[in-house]
C-alpha cells in the first residue's frame, strides 16, 4: 500500500516536473520569439506604411520565417485597418492580404483550432478579404456550435455583401437582436430595403430593424418606423417608439396623446420623451401629470421633459413646490439638481 | 486501553486518507473539466473578441456599484479606474457606507462633486441615503452618503439608485482592466440575456506595478504569504470555479467584481445583509429563484483576469479574512440547507452545495485532525509509519502538487508573469503549500467554523496600504 501510495504520488510529482520543465522551455523560446517578431515589426512598419498609403510602388520585404511573417504582416495591417480612408488605400490593404495570407487562412478554416479559426474571420473582416468569401460560405455550414465562430462567419458574410447569409439571418431564431443589428449594420443598402419590402418578418428581426433605424437617423427609413408604431405587438411598437426618440422627430404630433395616455408605462415613458425632444409645450399638462405616474421611469421622463421645454426651469420649479404627488416633488426636486444626457 | 485507542487513531487516520484522496481526485477531475475550455480560448485574439461590443450602441448600459467603508487610501484611483473603462454607457456609484475617515471627502474634492437631491426607488429598505453627489467633471459618477450598515446594504442603496438594467459590484480596493466590463458582459451580451450573472478572474495585485490606476506590469510580491495566495486565487478560479461553471453549477461569484442583471437580484431579494458571505449568499438564492421559476438563466464564470485586488499582506489581517470567509459560507450553506441533496435544484441541490460541505466547509476539520494525527503520530508513534507517511503524502498531493498544478495551467495558459524565473518562484512556493501555509489557513478556517457555530465574532478590517502604493516592481 504504502508503496503504491509513494509510486503515485512521485509519478505526479515527476509529471509535473517534466511540465515545468517544458513549459519553462516554451516559455523562454516563446519570450525569444516574440522578440524577434516585434523587432521584424518595428523594421517593417515604417516602409510598409509608405507602401500602404501608397507614397511608393515597391512592396518592402517581409521575414522569410513563415510564422514571423504572419504576424508582422497581420500586426501592419490591422493597425493600418483601424485608420484607412480612401479607397485606394483600401485597394491595397486588401491586395496585401490576400497576397501573404489568403492561403495561410484558407489552411487555417480547414486545420486551424477553434481560436485560430475565429481570429483569422476576425482578420479577414478587417482586411476585407472578399476573395474568401466562398470559404466563408463553406465554413459556416459546417460549423458544429451556435457560438463566436458562428457569429464571425456571419458577420464576415455580411461584411462581404454576400446574400447567402440572409436566410441565416431570418431563420435562426437564437440570434440576439443586437447581432442582427451588428448585421444590419454591415448589410449593403439594397438588402435593407428588399427586407423592408419582406412580408412575415421574423419578429426578432423587425425589432432589430426599427432600433437599427434609430441608430442610423435615415430619414428614408422613417415611414417604415412610423408604420410599426400600430404594430398590434407591444415590442414592436415601443422599439418604434424609441427609434423615434432617436431620430427626434414624429410627423404626427397629435398622435402622441395616445401613447402618453397609455395603460402601459413604457409607452407613457417613451411618449413623455417625444414629448420633451420635441420640445411640445401643449403636452406640458399631461407631463405634469405623469410626473406624479406611479412608476418610477415614467416619472423620471416626464421631470426630464419638463426640463427640456422653453420654460422648463419654472415648470420643475411648480412641481417641485406645489405638484400634489410627493414622488413627483421628489424627482422634480431632483432632476433641478440632476446633469442629464439624452436618455433615448 | 492503549490498544483500543491506536485502533481508533488509524481508523480516523484511514478516513482523512480516503476522504483527502476523494477530493483530490475530485480536483483532479475538475481540471480535466476546466482544461478543454482554457484549451479552447488559449489563443484566442482578446481584442478582436471584444471590439465589435465596445462600439456597439447595444452593450446593455451598467451601473457600477462601488461600495466603499473606510477607503480613504484606495478610493480615488479605484474611482479613475472605474472612469477610464473602456465601456459604450455606464454609470460609477460609490456608496460610503458611514465612513468616519475621510472617503466622501477625497471623492468630492478630487472629482469636483456638487450635491444633488434625491428621488431614489426603494427596491430593499436600507440604512439611511443622507446626502448624493454628481461630479461637474464626469457626469456619470456619483457618490451616494448613508448611515452604515455594512456592504450588503451599501450594495442594496446602489443599487435602488442606479438607472441601468446591469450593475457590477466592486470592492473599493480593486481595480478593473479597462476591459474588464466588456468581457464580463460579452456573455451575457451573446446569450440574448440567457446569462443573468457574470463573474471574472480576480487577481492580487500586491507586487506589480500600477500606474494611474491600471496594473502596468505584473510581477510578483516578495511576501510568501502574498506569493501562497496568488497561487491559492490561480487554483480556486483556474481550477474551481471555471469547472463548476461549465458544469452550471457555480455557486460564487467573487464579492471583489461581478456582473448582475438588476431585475433578477431584485427579484431575489438582493443583498442579504445580516450574514458576512452576502455575495455568495446572493448567487445561491439567484439560483434558487432561477430552478423555483424553472427559468433556463444560467450564470457564467469568465476566465479572462479582469480585476486587481489588494490581498491581506500581514498574517492578522489574512486570519481575519480566512475567518470571516469560512463563516460566510457556513452561514449561507446554514441558511439554503434545504436545497441541499434536494433534486428540485438539480446540480445545484445533488453537487454544488454538497461539494461546498465536504470540500470547502469541512475539509477544514478533516484537514486539522489529518496534521494532528501525522505531527503526533510521528512523535509519539501511536500510529503506524506506514499510515503516517500514507497520510503525509495524501496532504501534499491535496496541497501542494495540486497547487503546483494550477501554476503550471496558469503559465499555460495566460502566461502574465513576463519571466521564467517567476514561474520557477511560483512553482517552488506551490510545493511548500503543504507545510507551513496550508496547516495555518487550516486552523483559521476552523475558527471560522466555531465563530459560525456560535454565532459570534469580530471580524476587522483590512489594514490597506492601497494598490496603487505598492513598491514598484523592479
Amino acid at each position: 500500500m504504502v508503496t503504491a501510495v509513494l509510486w503515485v504520488s512521485g509519478a505526479f510529482f515527476m509529471l509535473q516536473l517534466i511540465l515545468l520543465t517544458a513549459i519553462a522551455i516554451n516559455k523562454n523560446r516563446s519570450i525569444r520569439l516574440n522578440n524577434r517578431k516585434l523587432r521584424a515589426y518595428r523594421q517593417a512598419l515604417g516602409p510598409y506604411i509608405v507602401y500602404l498609403s501608397g507614397e511608393s510602388d515597391v512592396q518592402p520585404r517581409l521575414p522569410k520565417e513563415k510564422e514571423i511573417k504572419i504576424y508582422v504582416i497581420e500586426k501592419l495591417l490591422s493597425g493600418y485597418s483601424q485608420n484607412v480612408n480612401s479607397e485606394a488605400e483600401k485597394a491595397r490593404m486588401k491586395k496585401t492580404a490576400d497576397e501573404h495570407l489568403q492561403d495561410h487562412y484558407t489552411q487555417v478554416l480547414k486545420k486551424g483550432s477553434w481560436s485560430e479559426r475565429v481570429n483569422v474571420l476576425y482578420f479577414m473582416e478587417d482586411f476585407m478579404m472578399t476573395s474568401l468569401k466562398d470559404q466563408v460560405w463553406e465554413h459556416i455550414q459546417a460549423v458544429p456550435e451556435r457560438d463566436e465562430e458562428y457569429r464571425q462567419s456571419m458577420r464576415v458574410l455580411a461584411s462581404f455583401g454576400d446574400e447567402r447569409v440572409l436566410p441565416f439571418m431570418l431563420h435562426d431564431q437564437s440570434l440576439s437582436i443586437g447581432f442582427t443589428k451588428e448585421l444590419l449594420r454591415r448589410f449593403p443598402a439594397a438588402f435593407i430595403d428588399s427586407l423592408k419590402t419582406t412580408e412575415n418578418l421574423p419578429s426578432g428581426v423587425l425589432t432589430a430593424m426599427l432600433s437599427y433605424f434609430g441608430e442610423t437617423g435615415f430619414y428614408e427609413h422613417l415611414p417604415f418606423v412610423e408604420a410599426n408604431l400600430n404594430s398590434e405587438d407591444k415590442e414592436i411598437r415601443l422599439k418604434a417608439l424609441a427609434a423615434l426618440t432617436q431620430y427626434r422627430y414624429y410627423s404626427d404630433h397629435d398622435n402622441l396623446e395616445r401613447f402618453i395616455t397609455s395603460s402601459l408605462w413604457e409607452e407613457r415613458m417613451y411618449g413623455a420623451r417625444l414629448v420633451g425632444l420635441l420640445n411640445l409645450s401643449r403636452y406640458s399638462p399631461q407631463l405634469m401629470e405623469l410626473a406624479g405616474d406611479g412608476n418610477w421611469w415614467v416619472r423620471f421622463a416626464a421631470c426630464e421633459a419638463l426640463k427640456r421645454l422653453p420654460d422648463g426651469e419654472i415648470l420643475l420649479e411648480f412641481a417641485a413646490e406645489e405638484h400634489q404627488d410627493p414622488y413627483a416633488r421628489d424627482m422634480a426636486k431632483q432632476l433641478r439638481t440632476l446633469r442629464t444626457g439624452v436618455s433615448a | 486501553m492503549t490498544g483500543w485507542i491506536n485502533a481508533a487513531v488509524e481508523a480516523a487516520a484511514i478516513v482523512i486518507i480516503i476522504y483527502m484522496g476523494s477530493v483530490s481526485l475530485l480536483y483532479l477531475g475538475m481540471f480535466f473539466i476546466a482544461g478543454p475550455r482554457i484549451r479552447k480560448e488559449r489563443k484566442l485574439n482578446r481584442e478582436a473578441h471584444i471590439e465589435e461590443i465596445a462600439m456597439n450602441k447595444d452593450t446593455f448600459p451598467v451601473s457600477v456599484l462601488v461600495p466603499a467603508y473606510n477607503e480613504e487610501v484606495g478610493v480615488s484611483s479605484t474611482v479613475r479606474s472605474m472612469l477610464a473603462l473602456n465601456y459604450p454607457q455606464f454609470e460609477v456609484i460609490i456608496i460610503d457606507d458611514g465612513s468616519v475617515d475621510e472617503t466622501s471627502s477625497r471623492v468630492i474634492t478630487e472629482f469636483r462633486m456638487k450635491e444633488i437631491d434625491l428621488a431614489i426607488r426603494t427596491y430593499f429598505p436600507t440604512q439611511p441615503v443622507e446626502k448624493a453627489y454628481q461630479s461637474t467633471l464626469f457626469p456619470n459618477l456619483f457618490l451616494i452618503r448613508k448611515l452604515n450598515g455594512g456592504k450588503a446594504d451599501a450594495l442594496n442603496a446602489g443599487i435602488n439608485f442606479s438607472k441601468y438594467p446591469y450593475f457590477a459590484a466592486i470592492d473599493g480596493d480593486s481595480l478593473l482592466d479597462r476591459d474588464a466590463l466588456l468581457k464580463t458582459m460579452k456573455p451575457i451580451i451573446d446569450s440574448n440575456g440567457r446569462v443573468t450573472a457574470t463573474g471574472g478572474t480576480v487577481r492580487i495585485a500586491n507586487g506589480s506595478r500600477i500606474i494611474r490606476s491600471e496594473v502596468e506590469k505584473i510581477a510578483l510580491p516578495e511576501t510568501p504569504i502574498v506569493l501562497m495566495q496568488i497561487i491559492e486565487y490561480f487554483r480556486a478560479f483556474l481550477i474551481g470555479r471555471l469547472g463548476l461553471s461549465r458544469l452550471n453549477v457555480l455557486l460564487i461569484i467573487s464579492g471583489a467584481f461581478g456582473v448582475f442583471e438588476k431585475n433578477r437580484v431584485i427579484k431575489a431579494g438582493g443583498y442579504k445583509v445580516n450574514t458576512v458571505g452576502e455575495d455568495m449568499e446572493l448567487i445561491v438564492r439567484i439560483h434558487r429563484s432561477l430552478k423555483d421559476e424553472k427559468s433556463d438563466q444560467r450564470i457564467e464564470y469568465i476566465q479572462d483576469p479582469v480585476c486587481w485586488t489588494e490581498a491581506p499582506s500581514t498574517l492578522s489581517s489574512l486570519r481575519s479574512q480566512r475567518r470571516r470567509w469560512q463563516r460566510g459560507l457556513a452561514e449561507t450553506l446554514w441558511t439554503h440547507r434545504k436545497m441541499i441533496l434536494n433534486p428540485k435544484y438539480r446540480g445545484i441541490g445533488l453537487f454544488a452545495l454538497p461539494y461546498y460541505i465536504l470540500v470547502e466547509l469541512i475539509s477544514a476539520i478533516f484537514e486539522l485532525v489529518g496534521y494532528v494525527i501525522i505531527v503526533g503520530g510521528i512523535l509519539f508513534a501511536f500510529i503506524s509509519w506506514e499510515i503516517a507517511l500514507i497520510m503525509f503524502m495524501a496532504t501534499v498531493l491535496y496541497g501542494s502538487l495540486l497547487s503546483s498544478l494550477a501554476v503550471l495551467l496558469e503559465e499555460w495558459t495566460y502566461h502574465k508573469y513576463p519571466d521564467v524565473k517567476s514561474l520557477l518562484v511560483l512553482f517552488f512556493w506551490a510545493l511548500t503549500e503543504a507545510f507551513w501555509y496550508r496547516p495555518m489557513t487550516v486552523i483559521w478556517r476552523c475558527e471560522g467554523l466555531i465563530a459560525a457555530i456560535l454565532q459570534k465574532g469580530s471580524w476587522g478590517n483590512m489594514q490597506r496600504k492601497g494598490i496603487s502604493a505598492e513598491k514598484e516592481a523592479a
